[in-house]
């Protein structure tokens, strides 16, 4: 699968201007050597690695519908606000990264470590065992 | 527990693990390998593009997972009363809830000379490292079968180098499921790159170095790789009561007839809310989408299956992505050029369209499963407002 040249991408840890954010598509760039995507939801801004966890589909040419990206190569789909991998062939999250906000202006900065769980959860189930 | 420790036993397992389940999962597999991503036996990891390494499912396994996994074990019986297992070897294994994924067997040849050892099915990693081997040592490879599985082994052979036959017993294979425009598209892909085709043809018979076929033909060969199909495993459903219907009759939260017993993958046909048909299908993602549902719903979860079936094929640099679908069309609306590998095809019947496959296009491919889900839902809504006028119109 061709990519576009590393050394083309934007650095999104030097910011990205909000104007750029507007149109609702994820964009495209690199945190140090990792490609990620940041993306604007109406309310706040969320980034997520830029590679399907399946088999490395590039998700910058996906489809973004209802907060989720689909990979275009077998369609696993990811949650863009929390990473989770929200159907196979994908299940491991897209890591996270922080989004700081100065002077229109949005700037990503390190991965959060914390894994995010499926949508679905066992505490709200009712479960009789 | 879960029977079955492929596409849909691994999503399963995860699926209740990561769900919050802190209790016990137990997976049953009868193949000898922990859960591996199996499309990648016929493409990738037989044209010696990908090792070993790229083959686990997930990136954490079973056992990271917190999972019971024990390979190699068959189950003789189900106790659906009792809820108990009986393993082969004398052992047995109690169950709250069940999983059936048991996947498929591979259809056996049965011409004079199946049981030569140059002839290989493919339908386990044990298989694929056999032929690979096999591979190694052989230069004129004969692959029978028109399946997506003997055709996508065939091109990742042959760009190996080596001289590589098909026979198939089709005339236009894969033309029941993607028409005959992209069937004729992937056998010039298949004859562009060298691979001799043998169309509406079988085997008489096979000898230690050559292939006959029904019309006298004779095919010089030192391994023959048979994909013709495959056969549900649901043996131990059927001896333990469950309802059968070329496969195991599910509803559409997964559930078989007997309670506390799931099905999910190649063996489970479920009522398909886009088709209005109980549908079975043998594809990857739908196993695995299954597997998770299914695994949410023995925790008490209730979802319904209404995943949009998919698959995508790959032969040399050509690939075919599909979605919905068709068991039989009388429309097929075509845009672009399917000799330029820039397609989008339809298939409808008596108008509606039931499924979409692509060549190059592949974000249409995801819009036409996104626009499947968003009709059903258009549906539903306009069958609840019948329903709810009826209603009305009966009080007065």
């Amino acid at each position: 699968m061709p990519r576009a040249h590393e050394s083309d991408l934007p650095d999104l840890s030097r910011g990205t201007s909000f104007d750029l954010l507007k149109d609702n598509r994820p964009r495209l760039g690199l945190v140090g050597e990792e490609r990620v995507l940041l993306w604007w939801d109406g309310a706040r801004a969320c980034a997520v690695a830029a590679d399907c966890t399946h088999l490395g589909g590039p998700l910058a040419d996906g489809l973004v519908a209802e907060g989720k990206i689909h990979c275009p190569w077998h369609h696993a789909c990811f949650d863009l606000r929390t990473g989770a991998a929200h159907a196979a062939p994908a299940f491991e999250p897209l890591k996270r990264y922080e989004v700081r906000f100065e002077n229109d202006t949005f700037f990503v900065g390190q991965s959060i470590t914390s894994v995010p769980n499926p949508g679905w959860r066992l505490g709200t189930m009712p479960i009789q065992l | 527990v879960i029977v079955g420790g492929g596409a849909a036993g691994y999503a399963a397992a995860h699926a209740i693990r990561t769900s919050g389940w802190a209790g016990d999962i137990s997976v049953f597999s009868a193949d000898r390998d922990a859960p591996y991503d199996r499309t990648l036996l016929t493409k990738d990891y037989l044209d010696g593009h990908f090792g070993d390494d790229r083959l686990p499912i997930a990136h954490r396994g079973l056992e990271e997972l917190g999972v019971s996994l024990q390979l190699g074990i068959n189950v003789d019986a189900l106790d659906a009363h009792d809820h108990v297992l009986r393993l082969t070897g004398g052992g047995i294994q109690r169950f709250s809830k069940l999983l059936l994924a048991t996947g498929a067997d591979p259809h056996k040849p049965d011409f004079p000379g199946a049981d030569l050892p140059h002839v290989k099915c493919l339908r386990s990693l044990e298989d694929c490292r056999q032929i690979i081997s096999a591979v190694k040592r052989a230069s004129r490879v004969v692959v029978l079968g028109g399946s997506f599985i003997s055709l996508e082994a065939a091109a990742s052979i042959r760009s190996r180098g080596l001289t590589v036959d098909v026979i198939s017993p089709e005339p236009h294979p894969l033309s029941k499921i993607v028409g005959r425009a992209l069937s004729e598209l992937v056998v010039q892909t298949h004859r562009d790159k060298g691979v001799q085709l043998h169309l509406g043809h079988k085997i008489a018979k096979v000898t230690t170095n050559m292939v006959t076929l029904d019309d006298g033909n004779v095919l010089e060969c030192d391994l023959l790789v048979v994909g013709i199909g495959v056969e549900p495993r649901v043996e131990l459903a059927k001896e333990a009561g469950l309802a059968l219907d070329r496969g195991v009759v599910v509803d559409s939260q997964l559930r078989t007839s007997l309670p506390d017993i799931y099905a999910a993958g190649d063996i489970a046909r479920w009522p398909d809310p886009h088709t209005n048909e109980a549908i079975r299908v043998e594809h990857w993602v739908v196993a695995e989408r299954q597997g998770a549902i299914a695994g949410a719903n023995m925790l008490g979860a209730a979802t319904t299956f209404e995943m949009v079936p998919f698959f995508w094929t790959k032969h040399f640099d050509l690939a075919i992505r599909y979605v919905g679908h068709a068991q039989e069309w009388d429309e097929e609306r075509c845009e672009g050029s399917v000799a330029e590998r820039d397609v989008i095809i339809r298939y409808l019947k008596a108008g509606r369209e039931l499924a979409v496959a692509t060549v190059g296009r592949d974000l249409q491919s995801i819009q036409a499963e996104q626009e499947m889900m968003r009709r059903l839902a258009e549906r539903r809504r306009a069958c609840s407002a019948k329903l709810a006028a009826n209603q009305h119109s009966s009080f007065r």
